[in-house]
């Protein structure tokens, strides 16, 4: 803001614009973008938003409680990381403030030309004044005259710089508000679907927050709950088979080996039936990477529960079965120990150069035989807190692993992969067989109402825009001081040049010569 | 036809495809040799054209390797470390090429055959070749635009950086007193400094869309847009420390050395968003959604 403007405001001002000329200094920008980077290194250092457990878990309770009150784990939702933001908001803000008032002008002239003006003589032409003649050069020439009072001229070529870089920060300042949204209104959840069985979920209800933002007030009493109602037709896994090729590699010399088939999960869906929360029914589709989006939530494939029966033979008589769930362990009295299954594959099996075919379904199965009698008793060693041995009084080597002494108990067995748990090809073990049976799969969705997302989805398309104008597109502005002199009408030409696809030494020159009356 | 001959058809172009890389590799170091040579006898004209037509042979070879890859895989050639390291070392040269027609000066020549050479020899070395299935998350027509932007603004920031460097390292050596010529004078170092301003320019908004489609492609596959992921952490504290250095461009008295310093840090923030977080995370454990097989 010029010194004669400022002269204009009355002192009642005078506190609006201290705090707006220090909010719109680029000196803060800086300052904060340093402090908000160090505040980010901080956060990645430390895992964030984990629940209670796993971090004591993980480092103990005396660590979690210290890195905890100085809300080191939740650092990005701390008031000090919103402070820090809403600051860098209001930064934005009176930028592009000050840029709107201050230089709507887009740049108009000064009164004197600065010392790195080219000095040229002003050519006229059929009767015209060089002034004229130089109006008509620059219009020719697809500028924009945006002043040619007193001495002076001002054209622009191109994009108003200014304008798009005030585009890009305050549509970065709504991504902020976008941010601040997001926080303060969306909520999340997750809902295990059974094929067959509807469930509901809420939309509005004093569960949610009150957060349909367009829908409901803070006060949640005043409305009816709604729900949307989900129930699952068919929930379709896809497998895809490759060969796994072990090579041996030199830098010239590489051998290779087929090796055995590998599973790698190729998609999942779920076929649904929803009735929004206006009562409106439809058939839907969920995939990874393809969101359903219904009545203010939006639902996404994120996995799947799976469980089948484990059914024991002994010389053709089933003397065992049991209910087991993918990843979870579980026992058999008739063989004792405990098994440890992995990944259900079940559906369709999708094989290059191959015929697509259904999976026969199975699963990995390990197991850790039974402790031998005398250490039956001893417990394995658990994850966690007992792993610190603060509670188990272990004693500890350099890298923190139990030093073996007398009263050590023995370790438990190893576990031992004993093939795929399948339904086609039986599995021998101690004596008896094991075959797989009733497999039967869940969908498991999230869901979340999120009102920030399209507000930034707005804000990052000007962002992207504005940033790629100011960047790429070129734009070239002129101001020419006319000055009478003993030889002639001369000009000062300063030319200032923004984009980076346009060729300003170039143009300057082209001007110049044209303005001089060399090339028209 | 027969699938185990297509199959070992598929391996068979594998291992022809690593001698290709592994050749592209030998001419990456013949480029290197030379603009060591390059930097004791700027002069010799045989030494910056053997530099530059070797890192040409490097990049052509390269081009080849990721023409036989996409042809193989039938999608995108940067699905892997081994291939976003391969990648990367093309999109590097091909961006120094550029740079170095233009500006004539092939000091930063140095500097981008050491990245790119030391990224395709880590991928011949450490990583595996096979063409794998990708993971239902990573299906996504996002993943084209999200890696190759992103990656092309990497590139323009190694050879940015490799400029920033050449500039400190012609300075320190007009210091000490050296005098062999570059192509740089104290006239023309400016305007050879402030092409590393261009170039953070040209490669910021690419960085920001990079961060951004990220954050979208986040919002279609897990359905939260931001999670404060260590990758995605650190890809925003690249983001917020180039945009430091553009802003240190604004200001005259910034442009100097501070302006340096944080284009420097900048770039070690750059590696590390690339290779350092999923390191790190693998070396200790560390959660990050980000690490897949």
């Amino acid at each position: 803001m010029s010194q004669h403007s400022q002269k204009r405001h009355s002192a009642w001002t005078a506190p609006f614009r201290w705090i707006s000329g220090e909010l719109s200094r680029i000196r803060l920008t800086v300052w904060l973008l340093i402090v908000m980077g160090v505040t980010m290194i901080v956060g990645s250092i430390f895992p964030q938003g984990y629940d209670a457990d796993t971090y004591v878990s993980s480092w103990g309770e005396e660590t979690y409680a210290a890195l905890s009150k100085w809300g080191l784990l939740n650092l990005f939702h701390t008031k000090y990381f919103l402070i820090l933001g809403g600051i860098l908001l209001l930064n934005l803000l009176f930028c592009s403030l000050v840029r709107w008032f201050g230089r709507s002008g887009a740049g108009l002239a000064r009164e004197r030309p600065p010392a790195h003006a080219r000095e040229i003589v002003l050519a006229g032409g059929h009767g015209e004044s060089p002034r004229v003649q130089a109006l008509s050069v620059l219009e020719a020439r697809g500028y924009k005259i945006l002043s040619s009072a007193g001495n002076v001229i001002t054209a622009r070529r191109g994009p108003w710089p200014e304008g798009v870089s005030l585009l890009y920060h305050i549509a970065m300042a709504v991504a902020i508000v976008g941010f601040i949204l997001s926080a303060l209104f969306s909520f999340e959840g997750d809902a295990t679907l059974y094929p067959g069985e509807p469930q509901q979920i809420a939309t509005v209800n004093a569960e949610t927050g009150a957060c349909r933002l367009g829908l409901v007030k803070a006060d949640t009493t005043a409305w009816e709950d709604r729900y949307v109602t989900i129930t699952l037709n068919e929930f379709i896994t896809e497998w895809e088979l490759d060969q796994k090729k072990e090579y041996e590699r030199g830098l010239f010399n590489t051998k290779y080996e087929f090796l055995e088939h590998k599973y790698y999960p190729r998609d999942w869906m779920s076929e649904l039936t929803v009735v929004d929360d206006d009562g409106k029914m439809r058939d839907a589709l969920v995939e990874v990477n393809r969101p359903l989006r219904i009545s203010g939530l939006t639902f996404y494939q994120m996995a799947y529960e799976q469980e089948f029966d484990v059914v024991v033979m002994k010389d053709t008589l089933e003397v065992e079965r049991v209910r087991a769930n993918a990843y979870e362990p579980f026992t058999l009295e008739s063989i004792g120990g405990t098994f440890f299954p992995g990944t259900l594959r079940v559906g369709t099996l999708y094989q290059k150069y191959h015929d697509t075919e259904p999976v026969v379904p199975h699963t990995a199965l390990k197991w850790q035989p039974p402790a031998p009698a005398d250490t039956a008793a001893v417990e394995p060693p658990t994850e966690g807190i007992a792993a610190h041995g603060e509670e188990t009084g272990e004693t500890h080597g350099e890298e923190g692993a139990p030093v073996e002494d007398e009263t050590s108990p023995p370790p438990p067995p190893e576990k031992i992969e004993i093939g795929d748990l399948s339904a086609g090809d039986p599995i021998e073990l101690e004596g008896y067989t094991l075959l797989l049976e009733n497999p039967y799969e869940a969908s498991v969705l999230t869901y979340r109402h999120d009102p920030g997302v399209p507000v930034l989805y707005i804000a990052i398309i000007a962002f992207m825009i504005g940033l790629a104008i100011r960047t790429y597109w070129p734009s070239y502005r002129v101001n020419l001081w006319i000055e009478d002199s003993p030889t002639g009408v001369r000009g000062r030409l300063a030319f200032r040049a923004t984009g980076m696809l346009g060729e300003p030494e170039e143009i300057e020159r082209n001007l110049a010569s044209a303005l001089s009356g060399e090339s028209r | 036809m027969d699938p185990a001959i297509l199959l070992q058809r598929d391996a068979a172009r594998l291992a022809t495809e690593q001698v290709i890389l592994s050749t592209a590799l030998c001419a990456y170091g013949v480029a290197f040799i030379f603009y060591v040579l390059h930097f004791f006898g700027p002069r010799v004209r045989a030494f910056s054209r053997g530099a530059t037509a070797a890192l040409i042979g490097a990049a052509a070879l390269q081009t080849v390797v990721i023409i036989i890859r996409t042809i193989s895989k039938g999608a995108s050639p940067f699905q892997s470390l081994y291939e976003s390291l391969s990648w990367f070392a093309w999109t590097c040269v091909v961006a120094y090429l550029v740079i170095e027609w233009r500006r004539n000066v092939r000091l930063p020549g140095f500097f981008v055959t050491i990245f790119a050479g030391g990224a395709v020899l880590y991928a011949l070395l450490g990583q595996s070749p096979e063409i794998k299935p990708l993971f239902p998350a990573l299906q996504s027509a996002w993943f084209f635009w999200h890696v190759a932007i992103a990656f092309a603004s990497y590139a323009i920031f190694v050879v940015a950086f490799s400029v920033e460097i050449s500039y400190l390292l012609q300075l320190l050596l007009w210091k000490l007193g050296w005098k062999r010529d570059y192509g740089l004078t104290r006239e023309n170092i400016s305007r050879f400094h402030r092409s590393v301003h261009q170039l953070v320019l040209l490669g910021f908004p690419m960085l920001t869309f990079g961060v951004m489609s990220g954050a979208a492609w986040a919002n279609e596959a897990w359905g939260v847009y931001w999670q404060w992921d260590p990758k995605e952490t650190w890809s925003l504290i690249t983001w917020v420390v180039f945009a430091l250095y553009l802003h240190t461009r604004v200001r005259p008295r910034w442009r100097g050395a501070p302006s340096s310093v944080i284009m420097v840090l900048a770039f070690a923030c750059m590696v590390t968003t690339f290779v350092g977080v999923s390191w790190l995370a693998k070396l200790f454990g560390l959660p990050s959604l980000h690490l897949y097989g």
